[in-house]
């Protein structure tokens, strides 16, 4: 390769010339043009054509963007529902992924065709109830047969812990009846009901297939047969579910009862924040003085009395689920949800401050004492030189029990309890007394 | 049975999904409640209805439990 300075006179060379010759020009002439044009060119300068242009742009997008973004829930609400119609049901149908008749299905019995029937009643009544109280207890009554369907279906955990919460959400929301807007009869036109009505059904459809596709085929062996063959031996439990909370996937339970606790801190923080003193929180503002609701005391004789003696059967049947935990159906979380599920009985029969009083516990330093014992248990196992949350059991001779199981998990299933109890009873209470 | 479970978490959706469509913010709210009905049932059938004993069935889902409580609460805010 051969470099030069001087390659002659080629085109570049004279396009370079021309290039100058003509910049000469044009600084020659353009003081004669602009006194000759000014009117002109101060209309249309190629500035305010850019600027003009960028306007446009922007007004055209607004306008077009404003088309979908409409700022309402619903209609974003929409757009995820039909995108997720289009983009799953149609993969399962370009797939062939709908597998119809194929597996062993189980028998068909009696009382779980009385289940669905009475859960597809409930569930289809609820857009027609006319009360807010009718709404409440269908959802309630579907709530109830999920939790019957679960336990024929042999999930006693689920069961166990779906039918406390719907204990508690139920009475939630009849606590906080007051703030929930009346039910309107809403009156839509059709133009508004038939999309809704088509990605309803659409949703509905594509769900169905979904489920009739999962069973239909299973790509990979499942892990629940390791589950299944380990619980016993490395877990040292009978419940699997159970084990796997505690043991096997103890990082996840220790993530979740973290977030659980921080969301509601983030509730109470929300409530909380409103009632600066003086002034009152916005939901009770509008109502007179006359009709706020006397929640101090109720005087329901028969309800306080048999709060009482329940309370104590719950809260034993909820440490007997505690400790259970292990080899039957129960734990932590669920013995802690049957312990508010007991709080909740009490409040209501008695008041939030009459409860306040009596057990004077700050549910937010629980949180974070159930949090902390958790942790303290994963970071216990470094003492023994082995993986963080790694658990342990072992078989004692108590003096009075006998031979006994003791195993960390059960430690750190307590943190799951304080923690899981300190999270629904501050919500309960920041929810239920804020009135 | 697998059917008729797959129809009745079929029409939980479609009931969830209008309701949650709609104005009023309680019938948002028992919207949610039912859809994650529609969620737990739909987990459920997928680990395969009655395939061996108790503690076999929906072992992850006692999990989901606590996001849909907590989603509840917040939601009802």
């Amino acid at each position: 390769m051969n470099i030069y300075f001087w390659h002659g006179f080629t085109a570049e060379v004279w396009m370079t010339l021309g290039v100058i010759l003509l910049g000469i020009v044009v600084y020659r002439v353009y003081g004669r043009l602009s006194l000759v044009n000014k009117e002109w060119r101060s209309g249309y300068t190629l500035n305010q054509v850019y600027d003009g242009s960028i306007r446009l742009v922007e007004r055209v997008s607004r306008s077009v963007t404003g088309l979908y973004m409409t700022g309402s829930m619903r209609h974003y609400l929409m757009y995820i529902f039909t995108l997720i119609i289009v983009i799953v049901g149609g993969s399962l149908l370009y797939v062939d992924g709908i597998t119809f008749g194929q597996g062993e299905y189980a028998p068909v019995t009696f009382f779980e065709v009385v289940a669905v029937l009475v859960l597809l009643t409930g569930a289809l009544a609820i857009p027609f109830a006319k009360s807010r109280i009718a709404a409440i207890l269908l959802t309630g009554m579907v709530g109830y047969m999920v939790t019957l369907l679960f336990i024929l279906f042999r999930a006693p955990d689920l069961a166990l812990t779906q039918m406390i919460v719907e204990v508690v959400s139920v009475t939630l929301f009849l606590l906080c009846f007051r703030h929930l807007p009346r039910l309107k009869r809403e009156k839509v036109k059709f133009r508004v009901k038939i999309p809704k009505l088509i990605i309803a059904v659409g949703f509905g459809a594509t769900m169905t297939l979904v489920a009739l596709a999962a069973l239909g085929s299973s790509p990979f062996e499942s892990i629940s047969s390791f589950y299944v063959e380990n619980s016993y031996t490395l877990g040292g439990g009978k419940n699997i579910v159970n084990v796997l909370l505690v043991d096997f996937r103890g990082f996840d339970t220790m993530f979740e009862i973290t977030v659980l606790g921080l969301a509601s801190l983030a509730i109470y923080s929300m409530i909380k924040l409103q009632l600066e003193p003086g002034s009152k929180p916005d939901l009770v503002r509008d109502v007179p003085d006359d009709n706020k609701p006397r929640y101090a005391r109720s005087n329901d004789v028969l309800l306080q009395s048999v709060a009482k003696v329940a309370f104590v059967i719950i809260i034993t049947f909820s440490l007997y689920l505690f400790f259970a935990g292990h080899n039957h159906p129960g734990g932590g979380f669920i013995g802690a949800l049957m312990a508010a599920a007991g709080l909740v009985l009490l409040s209501i029969a008695f008041g939030t401050e009459f409860v306040q009083k009596v057990l004077p516990v700050d549910y937010r330093k629980l949180i974070a004492a159930g949090i902390s014992i958790a942790f303290l248990t994963g970071i216990g196992s470094f003492v023994f030189d082995v993986p963080f949350l790694t658990q342990t059991f072992g078989y004692f001779e108590l003096p009075v029990m006998g031979k006994t199981e003791l195993t960390t998990a059960t430690l750190f299933d307590l943190g799951v309890y304080l923690s899981v109890i300190g999270v629904t009873m501050n919500i309960i209470f920041t929810i239920g007394r804020d009135n | 049975m697998e059917i008729l479970i797959a129809l009745a978490i079929g029409v939980l959706f479609t009931v969830g999904v209008y309701l949650v469509l709609s104005k009023s913010l309680l019938r948002i709210l028992l919207g949610t409640t039912l859809l994650t009905h529609g969620v737990h049932l739909l987990l459920l059938t997928m680990a395969g209805l009655k395939t061996g004993a108790s503690p076999l069935l929906g072992e992850k889902a006692d999990s989901y439990v606590d996001p849909r409580r907590r989603r509840l609460s917040l939601l009802r805010l």
